[in-house]
């Protein structure tokens, strides 16, 4: 009898324990307006699901992209369009206890002579700090690895007045290597805020009308920025295609196409 | 005994079919749903890549003259509503014992086959620039990856790590998880 009972206890809790155990960072990007003097605030939440307790260090980086999306971090104040030195928080590390949620209060700080019409960003970093139980639970010969984590929160800081949501295609053209052949799409935002797309390409067979869609890839773009999106094509192609490049922006039905011949 | 068994079988039944059991009532009221969506990313505190330790032990002779491979499945669990991409950096030059020291870059860091999470895997020999290890990974829940942390025997038959005084050497490798 109590058998049962405890094959029913495990049969009812079981899809209750299946959830993630680990630490959350909510949302992953800030978007801040307001006018040059204001001072403006949004919440971080972070959430420690886990049974380990963590504590984490705040801290700044200024970052662009580069011609293919990836980010590169800088010190923080070194880069024209910084805003990381704007940003503070009521402390430099959060203590987040095994199943607690803490909300941290970024603010942002507008100088009085910022620009009203550039947008700025940084990245605000919670980098998780080792305990001594992480440093000595090393072998005792060789070499150790002690792995950690970090969030990177994305900060922007866009003026009041800017609006103008727009991305222009500027290039299609394929790249040859020895490893394979690539549709290249140069992009540039020539809005006036940071804008996520979708690119889609496919290519149609002009002989044949056979459609040949491959993985759309997704960007996000900072004003007055350029990008080059590749897709890698596939094999074997031979004859005459039409290649035709999709830009989807998020937030708006408006949409970007440009078309090219290629002949494999 | 049987009694028992036939009454929690019934009890059982009734949990189960009970919901088919509520009759409808004549009062029609309407509630409006919210569903709120907030971005959100997470590194799960179980993988290895958190908090965890990685060991090489070179003890005899055909150690140093060997690559070693140590495979680390599920070393990152993330969870991410965009796309995002994960970077690794060492926090110092070396791998210290408090007074020798190992260059770093006699590790590379690989994603090995098996895990859920995609995107543009990379290897990368770690350095204390941040390097891209997974670029532009697809959204998703508990996508995995699995790490190979590799040293050449190039490196491990040289001067780098061979003649070293014995003892152990360490280093905090940091992961780091952003949106797009």
């Amino acid at each position: 009898m109590r058998f049962l009972f405890l094959l029913l206890i495990a049969i009812f809790s079981t899809p209750l324990s299946v959830s993630a155990q680990g630490v959350s960072m909510s949302p992953t990007r800030l978007f801040f307006t307001g006018n040059p003097g204001e001072t403006v605030t949004e919440l971080v939440t972070l959430h420690n699901s886990s049974n380990k307790d963590y504590v984490l260090s705040v801290n700044y980086k200024d970052w662009k992209r580069e011609l293919d999306g990836n980010k590169v971090y800088f010190e923080s104040g070194t880069l024209k369009n910084s805003n990381a030195s704007w940003l503070s928080t009521l402390e430099n590390t959060v203590s987040v206890a095994a199943g607690a949620t803490m909300e941290v209060l970024v603010a942002m700080q507008v100088p009085e002579e910022a620009s009203t019409s550039e947008v700025t960003n940084s990245m605000l970093f919670f980098t998780q700090l080792p305990t001594q139980e992480d440093k000595t639970t090393s072998s005792s010969t060789g070499l150790g690895i002690i792995t950690l984590f970090e969030f990177g929160l994305h900060v922007y800081y866009t003026p009041a007045g800017n609006k103008l949501k727009s991305l222009e295609i500027t290039n299609i053209e394929e790249i040859v290597d020895a490893a394979s052949k690539k549709a290249a799409i140069s992009i540039t935002n020539d809005g006036n805020v940071v804008n996520d797309a979708t690119v889609e390409f496919e290519l149609i067979n002009t002989d044949t009308g056979e459609e040949i869609k491959l993985d759309p890839i997704s960007i996000s773009m900072m004003p007055d920025t350029h990008q080059v999106v590749e897709f890698i094509l596939p094999e074997n192609l031979a004859g005459n295609y039409l290649g035709v490049t999709i830009i989807k922006m998020a937030g708006t039905s408006d949409m970007r196409v440009g078309e090219k011949n290629f002949s494999f | 005994m049987k009694k028992q068994i036939i009454t929690a079988t019934l009890a059982l039944g009734a949990i189960l079919l009970g919901t088919n059991n509520v009759k409808a009532q004549n009062h029609t009221a309407t509630t409006t749903v919210n569903i709120i969506l907030s971005d959100v990313i997470s590194i799960d505190a179980g993988s290895v890549a958190n908090g965890g330790i990685v060991d090489f032990n070179y003890v005899t002779a055909a150690d140093y003259n060997s690559t070693k491979t140590v495979n680390v499945p599920e070393s990152l669990i993330v969870t991410s509503t965009k796309n995002f991409d994960v970077k690794v950096k060492a926090d110092g030059a070396s791998f210290t014992d408090g007074t020798n020291n190992i260059p770093v870059n006699v590790l590379n860091i690989k994603a090995a086959t098996g895990g859920s999470m995609a995107g543009t895997q990379n290897t990368i020999e770690l350095s204390t620039t941040d390097q891209v290890l997974i670029g532009n990974a697809p959204l998703g829940s508990a996508l995995t990856l699995d790490l190979d942390y590799e040293i050449l025997a190039a490196k491990s038959s040289s001067a780098d790590i061979l003649g070293k005084p014995a003892g152990t050497y360490t280093q905090t490798v940091t992961y780091t998880a952003t949106a797009l």
